[in-house]
């Protein structure tokens, strides 16, 4: 018998020993993780997606742990009432008082990547003048389906290349959990601030005392 | 002739090669005991029933003023013959824990989620093997079509391919409407196993009568009055007789409902009447 194939004969056997306790431990592994306990409740970051942020990030939702997120769905080529989403949270940053502007992302998650590339959303961050506290992102379509659909954002591709959609603001606490949607338009800007402060944890006094002003 | 030489380790393995081959053979024979363990019965189901091509066409909506004359274009694809069942759905969980009813993530199903089995592994006697899977959320049915290499098909596929019972009604087919609301009100509590409705004319059964099927964008119904409005009806109102206005085919009472159903879901939704069927792109 050639040493050759003795060779080979060992080697298989070789690989195969070191292989199985690997999938024995893959298989271990997929079965305790049933046991871990599940994350926060109703927390966002549950959802496995992956997004391309306008500065060329790549990331999944999860990443903006800690924070609290504005969000709203939109698409760049709207000229109808995404601007008006853009602007109302524009507003609600600069109505923040600053320690908690510091803490509060705001996100503008594109339901249009087949012409929201990343350049795109670059070019429209400049243009809405969005400082460093915001993200515009895109997504595959499965995975912004998996957004729209967790955040009830309801959005259709007319012919003419317009989308028909739900015009809604989300607030996330640092965990990931909505605490506040905003149902129709016109949006009420004070009750967003207010919903805003709150997920942040902030004086609720304070929060009351800022709604008034901007009411006048 | 070239002498086959021995490296350093080959020669340090040889003497250990029976033992080695023991080792593996054990091993080997112990995965296999788990596998059957895990999956009770001696066949492993197919993930899902066999694709057929369903033949490009156009779908008109319903409540959308500016879709193209003709209804919108929908090109060939494939769509699993029936539903996915109790057993396949079984096979999925199974392989996938984290989509067991006792773990599941409370934002991708609701308490509903898979609530006629007796256990996470355990059909039990409201959920026939063969019968289709109902008590799925959303997200539960997309993650099932990733994992079997597929999709959901689209609302457009799924009303053209409900749409074609030419063959199997002839010349009562203008009736399909009437036909298919007296599939609806005689659905059965314990579901029948799949295979076993009407055929349409691409070979898909079980379209109409015994479930209601999970979309992919099912959310792309705008039905409340947050709509920008542009160009679809979708701010009619669905259920005013306003919103009649902007029906295709009012007489389409089969596919009213349909609608209707599709834009009162939340993603997370699990329904007793509410299953699924996968497709895929030709």
């Amino acid at each position: 018998m050639c040493h050759r194939t003795v060779r080979y004969v060992s080697r298989m056997a070789l690989a195969m020993l070191i292989a199985a306790p690997v999938f024995s431990l893959s298989a271990q592994r997929a079965q305790t993780s049933a046991q871990i306990p599940p994350p926060v409740r109703g927390s966002l970051y549950a959802l496995e997606s992956a997004w391309t942020a306008h500065d060329g990030r790549v990331m999944s939702l999860s990443a903006l742990r800690g924070d609290v997120v504005v969000l709203a769905m939109v698409y760049t080529s709207c000229t109808m009432t995404c601007p008006v989403l853009t602007s109302d949270m524009l507003a609600v940053q600069r109505a923040l008082p600053p320690a908690v502007r510091a803490r509060v992302r705001f996100v503008l998650a594109s339901f249009d990547p087949a012409r929201d590339s990343v350049p795109v959303l670059r070019d429209y961050a400049k243009k809405m003048s969005l400082d460093a506290q915001w993200l515009a992102m895109r997504a595959s379509p499965a995975d912004v389906r998996k957004l729209g659909v967790l955040l009830n954002v309801k959005y259709r591709a007319l012919p003419n290349g317009d989308f028909e959609h739900s015009n809604i603001i989300s607030v996330l606490d640092a965990d990931g959990v909505r605490q506040f949607q905003t149902d129709r338009m016109p949006i009420d800007r004070a009750k967003l601030v207010g919903a805003v402060m709150r997920a942040a944890g902030s004086d609720s006094d304070d929060a009351a005392r800022r709604n008034r002003r901007i009411k006048k | 002739m070239r002498r086959c030489a021995l490296s350093l380790t080959d020669r340090m393995l040889l003497p250990l090669l029976p033992l080695i081959s023991l080792c593996a053979m054990v091993v080997a024979a112990g995965t296999q005991a788990g596998a059957q363990a895990r999956t009770p019965g001696a066949r492993v189901p197919a993930a899902h029933a066999p694709m057929l091509t369903v033949a490009a066409g156009r779908y008109q909506p319903l409540y959308m003023t500016d879709t193209p004359v003709g209804g919108e274009p929908v090109t060939t694809f494939q769509l699993s013959r029936t539903a996915v069942t109790n057993a396949q759905f079984l096979r999925f969980v199974t392989e996938n824990p984290q989509w067991r009813r006792s773990a599941v993530n409370d934002i991708v199903a609701d308490v509903s989620y898979l609530r006629h089995w007796a256990g996470d592994l355990e059909l039990g006697a409201n959920a026939r093997a063969d019968a289709p899977v109902v008590n799925i959320s959303w997200f539960a049915a997309s993650a099932f079509a990733e994992w079997a290499g597929a999709r959901l098909p689209t609302m457009a596929e799924w009303e053209l391919a409900a749409s074609r019972f030419q063959r199997a009604l002839g010349p009562r087919a203008p009736q399909l409407n009437a036909i298919v609301l007296a599939l609806n009100s005689a659905a059965p509590p314990v579901l029948p196993a799949v295979g076993n409705g009407m055929v349409s004319d691409d070979g898909i059964v079980d379209l109409h009568g015994v479930i209601w099927e999970w979309v992919d964008d099912f959310n792309a119904v705008v039905a409340s009055g947050e709509s920008r409005g542009g160009g679809g009806g979708g701010e009619a109102g669905l259920f005013c007789a306003g919103g009649a206005a902007f029906s295709a085919d009012p007489s389409n009472y089969a596919a009213f409902m349909r609608y209707a159903l599709r834009g009162s879901l939340h993603g997370p939704y699990a329904l007793s009447t509410l299953g699924f069927r996968v497709a895929r792109d030709l």
